[in-house]
Formats: C-alpha cells, sequence, structure tokens
C-alpha cells in the first residue's frame, strides 16, 4: 500500500492507536512488527517469505559471525551473507537482464539463444531491505556492532513499514538500539511527524504528479513530436517530479517513524542547490550515496592512491550505483555520468586550488544542476531511442511550444524550487518550519491539505522509488 | 497546528459538497478499470446464465440491464466501453473457456476490424490475471480500489469523474447549475438526459464528429454546412470487411462450440448521423455481408419493425426516457426468435 492511499490511512490510524493503548514496549515493538509485515504482505503475499528469509539468513550468520576468532571462517560467513543478499537481488531484479544480454552476446558471436521468458516479477522494495540487511552482517565483520541483537528486534529494523519499500536505506548501528530501548514518542515529535507526512504527502501528490508529472509523461512518451521550449519543460520538469516524488516519500518515512518514536537520518538537503556533483551527493539520496562509500568506494580503496585508481574506484561505484537502481544499460549509463563529473570535478579541483567566489558558487550551482537535470534524461526514458529523441528535442527549434500552461508551470515550478533551495542551502527543513510565526505555519498546513484535497482523484500513482 | 489545518480542510470540503448539492450536483459511479475488470469476471463466472453485452456507447446508454434481467431471465453484464471497438472484448470472451452465455455485440460499422485501444488494454489487463487471484497477489491494489470508488461515489466533488479542484474551480465558484446529461449507474450503464444539453448545437456536434470533422456549431450556416458535407459522401472501401468478419467470425464459432451464442445488434441512429452511416456503410455491402461471413445472428434497428420508431436526440444514443422502452422490445424479439437459451 502507498503512503498516499486512504488504505494506507486506515492502516495507519489503526496500528497508531494500537501502539498508544499498548502498555509495554515489548508488545508495542510486536505491534509494528505485525503491522510491518502486513504492510510489505499488502502487496504481495508470497514475496512475505523472501522477506523473512532474508531476515533469518542475517541475523543468524551475523551471530555465527559475532562468535567466531577465526578470521577464514568470518570470511566465509561473510561470503555467505552477500551471496545471499547479492544472489537473491541478482536472480530477481537481473535475472531477465543477464539472460537477455547474454543472448546479445551470443547472436554476436552467430549463436542463436532464446533464452526462456523468465517472467520474474521484482519483488517491491528487494534493493532497499537487502542493502540494509546486508550492511548488519557488513558492520559485524568490521566489529562496528556486536550481533547479540534478539531476533524480533532485528526482524523490525529490516521490516519497520516506513523505510521498507522504498528507504532510506538504514544501518543496524543507528536503528537497532533504539528499538532496543524503550521509548514513547513526545507529543511534539508525533506533531512533527505527522507534519512531515503532510508535507511529503503534498510534494508526492501536488507537486510531483500533478505539476511536474503530466508534462514529463507527455512528452517522453512521443518525444519527436515536440520542440525545444516543451522538451526543456519536460526534462526540468523530471528534475521536479523525481525530487519532490522521493523527497517526499522519504519525508513521509521519517515522519511516521517519528510518530512511533523512531528517528530516520535525513535523506536529502536542499540537492539543487549543490556546488559541484560531490556535494550533490552529499545532499541526494544520502543514504544510498552513505552506504555505496561505506560499504564499496572506501573498500575498492576511495580515494586513496593514485588519480587513476580513485577514478577507477569512483566510476565502478557510480556504475554500480546506476545499476543498483534497475536492470537496465540506461541506469549504467545515468551511473557513469556522474561518475564522469565527480571525475572531472576532482581533477579541476586539483588544478584550481581557489574557492569561488560568490558569482562563481552561483554560477556553479547553476550549472550542476543543468548538469544533474541533463542526466536524468537517461534515468527517465523507457529505451535508448526515447532518451535520444528527448536530447535531440532539447535542440529542435522547428516546432511550436505545445503544452502551453503546464509546461510554463513546470518551468516556474522548477524556478521556485532551485530558488527555494538555494535560499535554504544551509538550513534543515525543521529549523526552517521553527523560524515561521504560528499564523505562517497554520496558513502553509491548510495550504497543503487544500492543494492535496483539490488535486485527489486522479490517477494514483506508486512512488517513482518503489521500482527500484 | 495541524489538527486545526485538518479541521479547517474538513470543513471547506463540507461546504463545496453543500455548494454543489445547492446547484443540483449529485454524486456519480465511476465507470473504472476496476469496475469493468469485475464485470468481467462475473461474464465468466456466470456461465450459460450470462447475457454479455460488449460494444461502445450505445449499449451502454441505450440498453436497460434491469429490463433486459426482467424479459430474458438472463443476468445482464454490461461490458460495453466508451468509445471503444468490441472485437477484441469478444476474443477475450472467446479465449475463456468459462465463457459460455450470450452475448449482445454492439455492431457499428466502422469499428469493424478495430483492435487495440481500451478494449484491448482491459481485455489484456484481465487475462494477466489482474482479477482473477488479485486478492493472493495485489490485495492493497483491489482494496484501495474499493476504497477509492466507495468514497468518490458518495461525494458530489468527485461527481461524472471530477476531481475538487475542478468542481471548486468549474461548478462551484462560477455557480454553474448542474446539468449532468450523463450519469453512470453502478452496473456500468449509462444514463444520458438530453433535456440538459443545449440543442441543435449538442446535435451537431455529434454530427461532424461522426463526419470525422470540425466546424462551428454556433453558426446559423452550421446545419446546412453539415447537410452539404454529409450529402457529398461516397461508401466507404470494404476490403477489410471479410478479413475482419473471418476473425469475428472464428471468435464466435468457439463460444457456439461450448453452448455460448453471439447475437450482433446494430442499434438505432437518426437525422444526419443516420445519413452518414446508410451514405458510407450501405447495409447489403456492410452488415449483410458481414453476417453472412460470420454466420451469426443479427438484428438491426432500422429493419425491425419494433424498433424503428426510436429517434436519437444526438443522432447516435438514445435518451433515458426511451431506453427501457427500446430495451423491452429488443427483448421481446430475442424471445419470439429463440435467442435466449430455453428455460431462462
Amino acid at each position: 500500500m502507498v503512503f498516499n492511499s486512504y488504505l494506507f490511512l486506515l492502516f495507519f490510524v489503526l496500528v497508531f492507536g494500537l501502539y498508544w493503548i499498548l502498555p509495554d514496549w515489548g508488545k508495542r515493538k510486536r505491534l509494528l512488527l505485525v503491522a510491518s509485515y502486513v504492510f510489505y504482505g499488502a502487496w504481495s503475499p508470497p514475496y512475505v517469505v523472501l522477506l523473512l528469509a532474508s531476515t533469518v539468513l542475517d541475523w543468524w550468520l551475523a551471530r555465527l559471525l559475532g562468535r567466531c576468532d577465526d578470521p577464514r571462517r568470518r570470511r566465509l560467513l561473510l561470503t555467505a551473507s552477500l551471496a545471499g543478499n547479492l544472489g537473491l537481488l541478482g536472480y530477481f531484479k537481473y535475472g531477465d537482464f543477464l539472460l537477455d544480454n547474454c543472448a546479445a552476446l551470443l547472436s554476436l558471436a552467430g549463436v542463436d539463444y532464446r533464452p526462456p521468458e523468465a517472467g520474474i516479477l521484482l519483488p517491491i522494495g528487494i534493493s532497499f531491505y537487502t542493502f540494509a540487511s546486508l550492511s548488519y552482517t557488513i558492520d559485524v565483520y568490521r566489529r562496528e556492532t556486536h550481533a547479540e541483537w534478539k531476533f524480533s528486534d532485528y526482524a523490525l529494523f529490516v521490516s519497520f513499514f516506513p523505510h521498507l519499500v522504498a528507504g532510506p536505506i538504514l544501518r543496524a548501528r543507528a536503528l537497532l538500539p533504539q528499538i532496543a530501548v524503550p521509548r514513547r514518542p513526545t507529543f511534539n515529535e508525533v506533531g512533527w511527524g505527522l507534519a512531515l507526512l503532510c508535507f511529503g504527502l503534498f510534494c508526492k501528490v501536488v507537486m510531483a504528479d500533478a505539476l511536474f508529472a503530466p508534462v514529463v509523461d507527455a512528452v517522453y512518451a512521443k518525444p519527436a513530436q515536440f520542440g525545444m521550449e516543451d522538451t526543456w519543460a519536460a526534462v526540468l520538469a523530471f528534475s521536479g517530479q523525481i525530487y519532490f516524488d522521493f523527497n517526499g516519500y522519504s519525508l513521509c518515512a521519517i515522519g511516521l517513524a517519528l510518530c512511533f518514536g523512531i528517528a530516520f537520518p535525513d535523506n536529502f538537503r536542499q540537492p539543487y542547490a549543490a556546488i559541484g556533483f560531490s556535494d550533490f551527493w552529499r545532499r541526494w539520496h544520502i543514504s544510498l550515496s552513505t552506504w555505496l562509500r561505506d560499504y564499496l568506494y572506501i573498500p575498492l580503496g576511495g580515494n586513496r592512491g593514485s588519480l587513476w585508481r580513485a577514478g577507477r574506484n569512483l566510476m565502478l561505484t557510480m556504475l554500480l550505483g546506476g545499476l543498483w537502481h534497475g536492470a537496465s544499460w540506461l541506469f549504467v549509463l545515468w551511473g557513469g555520468m556522474h561518475g564522469l563529473f565527480l571525475w572531472t570535478e576532482r581533477l579541476v579541483r586539483q588544478r584550481i586550488a581557489a574557492a569561488p567566489g560568490a558569482a562563481g558558487q552561483r554560477l556553479i550551482q547553476l550549472l550542476t544542476f543543468v548538469a544533474v537535470t541533463l542526466t536524468w534524461i537517461p534515468f527517465r526514458a523507457p529505451d535508448v531511442d526515447t532518451a535520444t529523441q528527448v536530447a535531440a528535442g532539447l535542440f529542435r527549434s522547428e516546432l511550436p511550444p505545445m503544452l502551453d500552461l503546464p509546461g510554463l508551470a513546470a518551468f516556474i515550478g522548477i524556478a521556485i524550487t532551485v530558488g527555494w533551495q538555494i535560499s535554504l542551502r544551509d538550513r534543515n527543513f525543521e529549523a526552517t518550519v521553527a523560524s515561521w510565526g504560528r499564523a505562517v505555519q497554520l496558513a502553509m498546513a491548510i495550504s497543503c491539505l487544500a492543494a492535496m484535497y483539490l488535486f485527489s482523484g486522479g490517477e494514483q500513482r506508486a512512488f517513482i522509488y518503489f521500482q527500484f | 497546528m495541524l489538527a486545526v489545518g485538518v479541521l479547517i480542510l474538513l470543513m471547506g470540503a463540507a461546504l463545496l459538497e453543500l455548494r454543489l448539492d445547492a446547484l443540483g450536483y449529485r454524486p456519480t459511479a465511476l465507470d473504472s478499470r476496476q469496475r469493468w475488470q469485475h464485470e468481467r469476471a462475473r461474464a465468466a463466472a456466470l456461465g450459460k446464465d450470462a447475457l454479455i453485452l460488449v460494444g461502445a456507447s450505445r449499449f451502454q446508454l441505450g440498453l436497460d440491464l434491469d429490463v433486459l434481467r426482467r424479459e430474458t431471465g438472463l443476468e445482464p453484464v454490461q461490458l460495453a466501453l466508451d468509445g471503444s471497438a468490441g472485437e477484441p472484448v469478444l476474443a477475450g470472451l472467446a479465449n475463456d473457456p468459462r465463457v459460455r452465455g450470450t452475448i449482445l455485440f454492439d455492431y457499428y460499422d466502422h469499428a469493424i476490424g478495430m483492435r487495440g485501444g481500451v478494449a484491448e488494454e482491459m481485455e489484456q489487463a484481465y487475462g494477466r490475471g489482474v482479477s482473477r487471484i488479485d486478492l493472493w497477489r495485489h490485495p492493497a491494489a483491489l482494496i484501495e480500489g474499493a476504497l477509492t470508488t466507495w468514497m468518490h461515489e458518495r461525494l458530489r466533488a468527485y461527481a461524472d469523474g471530477a476531481d475538487p479542484l475542478t468542481s471548486l474551480h468549474r461548478r462551484a465558484l462560477p455557480a454553474v447549475p448542474a446539468r449532468q446529461y450523463l450519469t453512470t449507474q453502478p452496473d456500468r450503464s449509462r444514463l444520458a438526459d438530453y433535456t440538459l444539453v443545449d440543442m441543435p448545437e449538442f446535435y451537431y456536434r455529434r454530427v461532424a464528429r461522426t463526419l470525422g470533422e470540425t466546424i462551428d456549431v454556433r453558426s446559423p450556416h452550421a446545419e446546412s454546412d453539415l447537410a452539404h458535407r454529409v450529402g457529398r459522401l461516397v461508401p466507404a472501401e470494404d476490403t477489410g470487411l471479410v478479413d475482419a468478419a473471418r476473425r469475428v467470425g472464428d471468435d464466435v464459432a468457439r463460444i457456439h462450440a461450448r453452448g455460448g451464442r453471439v447475437i450482433f445488434v446494430a442499434m438505432p441512429s437518426s437525422g444526419m448521423v443516420r445519413e452518414i452511416e446508410m451514405r458510407r456503410y450501405p447495409r447489403e455491402r456492410f452488415w449483410t455481408r458481414f453476417l453472412t461471413e460470420v454466420g451469426a445472428t443479427g438484428i438491426h434497428a432500422a429493419q425491425e419493425n419494433a424498433l424503428v420508431g426510436y429517434a436519437c436526440p444526438d443522432g447516435s444514443h438514445l435518451d433515458l426516457r426511451e431506453r427501457g422502452s427500446f430495451t423491452r422490445s429488443l427483448a421481446a424479439i430475442l424471445r419470439q426468435r429463440g435467442l435466449i437459451p430455453s428455460g431462462s
């Protein structure tokens, strides 16, 4: 069930109500665990078994790891966890992709191989919960956390419904201590949690789905029919759509967790105000970028060694980060473009030591935003043809604009978004809201709720990151 | 603060409902994808007791399901889809061994041979098992669909498929009185009240649409302009008709082979719309040849004494006041010709 649904509203009211009625922490945790499995099962009940299997495997392997001192045996146990999680991910997420690419390679060699139609359905949230679970066994292996957590606590960490299907990708060492210690959220925490939920839904329903998505969908469906203005509107609109969609989801997740007294880390921090690409990745999907940094980039060698070696590590990390988003070469291309930009930025920084002035910073912010926006083209396009046509459309001046008001609204919407993010670059959302007077807070709350109501009733869209 | 916001929002929503009510708006059923899927599943589950209606808006507006139920003893299932061709749905029914009922197919000359579109999408979605094992595979989607439908069908802000923004902007604020000429019923039928539309502009618009042209319907010369265009029409090419009819015939044969029955019904049309149809699709070259190739029974409203007197206000569809009587007459013909299974 998606957060922007009546069913979720009922589910949340029921779980939240029971949570407050139950007297002790143990019972509340059991309630959250059952509710989380019901939440996941509501997508597709058979895949609950997969979630449970992954949880049992990692909890058991981590326990063995924690009690073992033999380095060879420890490596073996870690390998088993990696194989289990990545095998699961590989089969469900990349099975068809690998078979198709094998067939394409063999056909180049003149072998006619037609793989059977596997028809593997991707279990929702698998990329998120396998990464969360994997971080636990790796942390235990590195002795950065202990492995003596109760199974039910560990199962709740993996399955806790606010983050289960689209993150943020949580670390066991951040969440398990919170689950282990009894807690009851304060009135302020619940209030702020609900406010975040409400604002997250506003981002999703109004900004992503009503303002930006129609322009994006129209142009990406038939890119050859649109000229320069419309294509730019759509490309910029997708920057807005994906930000509001995913940040909206993250805000909902953070707010929901807070209603149960659990603190999640921020997942976005004004990414379109980034000054350069390394800054962008410190602000965009922070839980994934830090995961990749800690469990892939640094183990590969990080920025140690020569510039080329560090560049190789960076490219490898970004290519795999791209592939994490989905079984498509277009995601790999997207990751590769980001890797290339990051590498170039690093080279430039080594040669130009002086920090840019205020005007220079604005220019870099703008260039970073435009470059990030362009990288979204392969990310959004369903195939290479569409991506090529959209890219060509950015220079197609012979066709007049057709999207009129929606296109203009998308332009204005993204301009306000970028301006807003630049002005709040170094402040967090909570501090910003706290600085408003009560009347402004009330006006904002009413505006968000009213806009959600007014724009309700259209086609319900799932959050974009659910597919990853 | 948020609680106050929610309270104010609820009051605002209630005010909008009251305002719309005062303007005469009523909640309407939604002709949703899920509702169609539900009906499609019924068509299979009812077996020989089903009277399945396949086609487009002429069936949705022109047939009264309560009357059909009473007069035929069968359980009507409305699968007609506004603006679509019925062939993909018929093909899906032919492929479904559980479908053994009586099928009335809304014959419309220009739609013969047409595939794809919403009908194809619906049937493919059903074929992928959307409704058969949905509760097991996607319970959230199914329950959410039911909840949304339940909610929207009870609020005026969502009437006729509108959203609250449209209702506020186009109905409540400019105080536009309700002119809901088209109302969807929970059984997927639609009631058309043509006393609520601007005539003759509405009729001219329909004629122009049937012609596939656009004209200024407010022009004083609209009627003569349309008549002139209609007068120039020549018969359409019939090259694809035989192939299309044979494809339909294969589907019909499979349904007949397992005890089902397919009856083609050409619904009434009037005025210039009828003139267009007669000029473009001469009955002998299209309707008669089609039935011969398919090898099925047909009932043409223009050829049956009991059905010729019905006029379509927009040229193409029956008004809600005529549909009951028309359906009774059609059911009588079905009975007289023994086209309804005995004992029903």
